[in-house]
């Protein structure tokens, strides 16, 4: 790869790529941008190791999450305790409260939310969830791209994500019912 | 071919909003979705979940951030 495609593929990546560094630094910015650097310089380094017509995302984002675990360590997964049912948590939960269903939850309660009290929620998910679920919501990427990114398998990703959305429904409820919003409604 | 219930259904949940399911599996979901209000109801709330989250976790790089990366960067490295 030239440095002229190199530049080009970094330019195309860039906004789901600070996202994701963003998330890997727990929202401080300022520290987002040095991984980026840091990875920058990596991947320009070990550019003969990409394959061209493969997944330049994908590879890319494998050296920024690489060079966060290089500062950081890797913290190993906590065992959550969580059940692995698919069921649809806050609609559950905003039924059993009171409301019929067939409400719009944006208006009802998600446009109540502070944007940062959302991402604290994405923030606080373990580790490894939070790996999978920064890189769906923030780089724009399939089951498969992220398996190729974390070099984990698709099945995996699935399960992680699931789960982690799940964990995410549990906090945005309990932020939801903290504030007031769900009395609020429940007896409007 | 099976028709789907609704734990069928709501299993299928996050990988019908993910586009992770074959052409089949989608049609089968959306027979059900077509005669069920409850999963409708379920899968619009997951749905708008998703976009909450999306929507609050989107980034722009800034300003001149990707010049900032690339400067200095040496072919001879
Ligand atoms: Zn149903």
């Amino acid at each position: 790869m030239t440095k002229e495609q190199f530049e080009q593929e970094v330019e195309r990546v860039i906004d789901p790529a600070f996202g994701y560094a963003v998330r890997l630094s727990g929202g401080n910015r300022d520290e987002a941008e040095d991984l980026l650097q840091e990875a920058v310089l990596a991947a320009f380094k070990g550019r003969e190791t990409f394959t061209s017509g493969t997944n330049f995302k994908a590879w890319f984002f494998r050296i920024l999450t690489n060079s966060l675990y290089r500062k950081v360590g890797k913290k190993q997964l906590e065992t959550v305790s969580i059940d692995a049912d698919p069921e649809p948590y806050l609609y559950m939960q905003a039924r059993d409260a009171g409301f019929s269903g067939s409400e719009d939850p944006a208006e009802l309660l998600f446009d109540k939310i502070d944007g940062a009290e959302v991402l604290a929620a994405l923030d606080a998910l373990p580790d490894d969830f939070r790996e999978v679920s920064s890189l769906y919501f923030t780089g724009e990427m399939s089951y498969d791209e992220i398996a190729e990114t974390l070099d984990i398998p698709v099945g995996t990703v699935r399960s992680r994500l699931h789960r982690a959305r799940k964990l995410l429904q549990v906090a945005l409820w309990d932020v939801a019912v903290r504030r007031g919003l769900v009395e609020d409604i429940s007896h409007a | 071919m099976h028709e789907m219930d609704c734990s069928d259904a709501v299993a299928k949940i996050g990988d019908f909003l993910d586009r992770e399911l074959s052409a089949d599996e989608i049609a089968m979901v959306e027979r059900h979705l077509a005669e069920c209000g409850g999963c409708r109801n379920a899968f619009r709330w997951e749905g708008s979940v998703i976009s909450l989250v999306k929507q609050c976790a989107q980034e722009q790089a800034p300003e001149g951030l990707v010049g900032r990366l690339l400067d200095g960067l040496d072919e001879g490295h």
